[in-house]
């Protein structure tokens, strides 16, 4: 019984489940849209419970680096108590209104969430330091492609000298945008596949089951 | 629906004929190739190994992000028994907690087929929210410094950083996503790249079971079919003529 729990009813679900959800998206009838939207809402449900295990796992793991004395222990216990602050916070009356929580939203979160964001600039120059190194025919042509792709997006450079704006409009309209359609297609394709063989038992890892 | 049923009929018919005895040759993958040897580096310098499937909007319920996601959770069986193999310690990032128990079992599956424990702390949830998550698996890599870095799944703009980020500390990186804005940084940043649907013929190039190598064949197939489909397009569309066109319009 134990095997079959493990493996029969997770993929038999996960086969049933991903049928009548495609049936639905190609055939429009009443009785599998009800039975779609019904599966969809429980996948939300299913989610957000996601959320409780969240929590869990990153108690359970403070916890332990804090028994453990790990580096940066004392971490965890801020960690943990900020958790607890803005969830009570954020319980209390309507969601998200309470003034503690939006001060912590609005003075703490957003600005160190918009820091880091910020940061992916320094990478992207780092990265691009390292890569634009002319050292072989493939770096040349890459090295060209760039420069011309920054020119283009420069804003001063429409006011100097308009001209070198076309060959990077060329570069960002057929050869970018040729190869990123057959990229996007192809990769649907792979989607398709993944989620039939999901449906026919060949990718039984995807839900939890490996043998 | 059309395309649907061609590939399910393809990949019935190629696994039939896989089984059936037909050589099947496939092109190399370096980013597959790399991984023994990622893992191995990380043995030498005594170091773990990081892995994170990515980022989602919505969790891996995202109809365009979770396919990514899952194939990188599947990627994940075989680079955790690589690690159990050599006993170099694994910890996998998240930014989905419900797809904590997957990656948990995942793990204790793959130790236990090696007669080894899950190492403490392997599955670590960091946070739904982008940067959070970001910044969580950065500072995870200055405290641990994996010796290699397995970024397979679905990323937004923390792929820059989770790739430069591993550079900075020396760590060996492979990188595979499904959104091709990101796929530029990858190349740019890490030692090993996977582009878009190689991620997702993972588990036939890995484990070359008939099944698996089947249904990348019914999905060539399916490629071939659509390439032939384009030029026809193409060429009906500069002729004037368009009743093909009409017909896939409608």
């Amino acid at each position: 019984m134990s095997e079959m729990l493990r493996r029969e009813i997770p993929l038999g679900l996960a086969t049933i489940i991903i049928a009548i959800l495609l049936f639905d998206h190609y055939v429009f009838i009443e009785f599998t849209r009800g039975i779609s939207a019904i599966l969809q809402d429980w996948a939300v449900v299913v989610v957000a419970t996601g959320a409780g295990i969240g929590v869990i796992n990153i108690v359970m793991r403070g916890i332990g680096n804090i028994q453990k004395r790990e580096a940066y222990w004392y971490l965890e216990i801020w960690q943990i108590v900020i958790m607890i602050i803005v969830a009570v916070t954020g319980f209390i009356g309507v969601y998200g209104t309470h003034p503690t929580y939006e001060w912590i939203m609005k003075n703490m979160y957003l600005p160190i969430d918009s820091s880091i964001y910020a940061m992916v600039m320094f990478d992207i120059t780092s990265s691009f330091y390292r890569t634009f190194r002319v050292r072989s025919r493939d770096a040349a042509v890459l090295f060209v492609c760039a420069i011309f792709t920054m020119l283009y997006n420069a804003p001063i450079t429409g006011g100097i000298a308009p001209t070198l704006l076309i060959p990077g409009k060329w570069l960002l309209d057929i050869p970018i945008t040729a190869a990123a359609r057959g990229f996007k297609i192809v990769t649907a394709l792979g989607i398709v596949g993944f989620t039939i063989r999901t449906m026919l038992w060949h990718e039984k890892p995807t839900i939890g089951v490996v043998e | 629906m059309l395309i649907m049923l061609v590939t399910i009929i393809a990949l019935y018919y190629y696994i039939g004929e896989v089984k059936k005895g037909k050589e099947v040759s496939m092109r190399a993958i370096p980013g597959f190739d790399a991984i023994p040897e990622a893992v191995g580096r990380a043995a030498e310098l005594g170091r773990p190994v990081h892995y994170t499937p990515g980022y989602t909007l919505g969790g891996l319920y995202n109809p365009q992000m979770g396919p990514g996601v899952m194939a990188g959770l599947v990627i994940l069986g075989e680079v955790a028994s690589y690690t159990a193999r050599l006993g170099v310690p694994i910890y996998v990032t998240l930014a989905q907690p419900e797809a904590v128990p997957l990656v948990e079992e995942t793990l204790k599956i793959a130790y236990r087929a090696e007669n080894r424990e899950v190492p403490p702390n392997a599955t670590r949830f960091i946070s739904t929210e982008q940067y959070a998550y970001a910044a969580g698996v950065l500072s995870s890599f200055l405290e641990e410094r994996p010796g290699a870095s397995i970024l397979m799944g679905f990323f937004w703009s923390e792929a820059m950083q989770f790739a430069e980020g591993g550079s900075y500390i020396g760590a060996m990186q492979i990188g595979g996503t499904s959104s091709p804005s990101q796929i530029p940084f990858f190349i740019a940043s890490c030692d090993y790249t996977l582009i878009g649907e190689e991620l997702f013929a993972a588990k036939g190039y890995i484990d070359k079971e008939p099944a698996s190598l089947g249904s990348l064949l019914g999905l060539d197939l399916l490629r071939a079919i659509l390439i032939g489909l384009t030029i026809l397009l193409w060429l009906s569309g500069n002729a004037g003529i368009q009743g093909l066109i009409n017909i896939l319009k409608t």
